[in-house]
């Protein structure tokens, strides 16, 4: 008989581009990943009572047993997309804190709350403190663990430690006197610690689709899984817990996969390519221009040189700045092509760059079929989400 | 469903379930896109843009609601903010259907809708 108990927020997520609204949380995300892995799955969270219905649904549909406390509010989060700073409501200063629940435990994932600090008694706990602006260490919390494991991501071993890098990892595996420190590093993967240092990392993988939000939720579920059930060793854990999160990316769907399933997936590690890339999209709207802008500004989080006509070059007549955009065209090694709602000019602009051998890139919204024909019988790569399509630039061969 | 704003302004109180009942007086006329959970991997790798699937109550070995392809094959299962009136009225002999809208990668949306 396997248990596992998941303590942590049951939160409401809402995001527009690709479309999500769903009930889930942290707590909630792994309870879900692990459901049909283990005997039993318990969660133990708040859902004020007006909420509970509608949440117990879907998460008993996954067979998991829920140990609900009331609460003041349900908790939720607001995504234009799902690498945008999410709206909260109600704001994190006007959240209430619930009175503290007990759970005892042998294995239990526990994450940080906005709304409540729970008291948990482990035999093993994996513990991520799930708090970008104040997180909080776990023997702080009045928890307590025979064994601790720490997974956190790069931020928040910094708040921790106030420290960066190895010095910050070691400090933060010493100060918990955890077992072991997993350090999640988004698209870098994860590094692992112990008391003798760093073990190794592992990658994180190419995907088709990006869906990132609760991407992590998803790598501490599959981590406890392999670690604490099966006892596999830290480092081939974490590369499984890499491979439930590329699936998860990719997929949006619940539970994680199987070893087995892991083990026969070919996936190639994340290596950014770089290089120069040429934004082609309509900007003479405001919903076009932010949709450059927000381009703009994540091709260059990821690593690449960005070249945006409107940004770049400016405004103009035909024959002053025509010859720019197609020399800047020449110059790149990949093109972004905003093809949303129909452009002529942008379609021009992808079948120049098809004419010169680019690769090009296209996230392809609200488009007519017809209107698509030609990129996609082109050999151009074709998707209709944003975020998808920015990380399938970055990762290009 | 309505999307999200992202970013800045917040509500004092979250609510769920933006999508779900297009006409007030009737609790069953929902309308929601959602994901495929539970994906089998062999029904859905044959899934694509346009085919419609069949909602459906599983109660065994416990309640939830699925998504079959015309074949008959349960495809996955769904999740819903309105999960519970879709049970409800799937209980009280209420059909609906599920149009695939994408399917890449693994990951099919839907949109769930009266049959």
């Amino acid at each position: 008989m396997t248990t596992i108990d998941v303590v942590g927020g049951v939160y409401g997520e809402r995001c527009a581009f690709p479309d999500w609204d769903e009930v889930y949380g942290s707590a909630g995300r792994a309870a879900a990943g692990l459901s049909g892995h283990v005997n039993e799955v318990r969660l133990h969270t708040v859902i004020p009572k007006p909420h509970q219905a509608r949440a117990l649904a879907n998460f008993e549909s996954f067979g998991i047993h829920v140990h609900t406390h009331d609460g003041d509010q349900l908790i939720g989060f607001d995504y234009l997309h799902c690498l945008a700073d999410p709206a909260i409501s109600p704001p994190p200063s006007a959240i209430k804190q619930q009175p503290a629940f007990e759970v005892n435990a042998d294995v239990a994932v526990v994450f940080g709350m906005m709304e409540c600090k729970p008291i948990v008694s482990a035999g093993l706990c994996i513990y991520d403190p799930q708090s970008p602006n104040d997180p909080k260490y776990f023997n702080l919390t009045g928890s307590k663990a025979k064994r601790l494991v720490v997974i956190a991501n790069e931020g928040e071993i910094a708040k921790l430690s106030g420290k960066s890098g190895y010095e910050a990892a070691t400090d933060v595996l010493k100060s918990e006197q955890a077992e072991l420190l997993i350090v999640k590093r988004g698209l870098d993967g994860a590094q692992i610690y112990d008391s003798t240092g760093c073990l190794g990392s592992v990658p994180a993988y190419k995907t088709k689709n990006v869906f990132t939000i609760g991407s992590g939720d998803i790598f501490v579920a599959a981590f406890a899984l392999s670690y604490a059930i099966h006892e596999k060793g830290p480092l081939e854990s974490a590369d499984y817990a890499s491979m439930a999160v590329a699936q998860y990316v990719e997929t949006s769907a619940m539970p994680i996969q199987t070893f087995a399933d892991a083990s026969s997936t070919k996936r190639s590690p994340i290596e950014l390519a770089g290089g120069q890339i040429y934004i082609a999209g309509p900007f003479r709207e405001l919903g076009q221009r932010s949709t450059v802008n927000e381009a703009r500004r994540l091709l260059s989080k990821l690593g690449m040189k960005v070249f945006s006509p409107v940004h770049d070059i400016g405004h103009g007549p035909a024959d002053k700045v025509v010859k720019h955009d197609l020399a800047a065209i020449e110059n790149a090694d990949a093109i972004l092509a905003i093809l949303n709602g129909s452009s002529p000019g942008t379609l021009f602009e992808v079948g120049y760059a098809v004419a010169k051998g680019k690769p090009v890139f296209c996230v392809g919204q609200n488009m007519r079929s017809n209107d698509m024909k030609l990129p996609m019988g082109a050999g151009c790569v074709v998707h209709n989400d944003f975020i998808s399509t920015i990380h399938l630039v970055a990762w290009r061969k | 469903m309505s999307g999200g704003g992202g970013g800045g302004s917040s509500d004092d109180q979250w609510r769920p379930g933006a999508g779900g009942p297009v006409s007030g007086d009737d609790k069953c006329s929902i309308v929601e896109k959602t994901v495929v959970n539970s994906p089998v991997a062999t029904v859905v790798a044959g899934l694509k843009v346009g085919d419609v699937l069949t909602i459906a109550l599983e109660t065994h070995p416990r309640k939830r609601v699925i998504a079959r392809a015309s074949n008959g094959q349960t495809a996955g299962a769904i999740t819903s903010t309105h999960l519970v009136e879709i049970i409800e009225c799937l209980e009280g002999g209420f059909e609906y259907s599920a149009e695939v809208l994408s399917a890449t990668g693994g990951r099919v949306e839907i949109e769930i809708a009266p049959a």
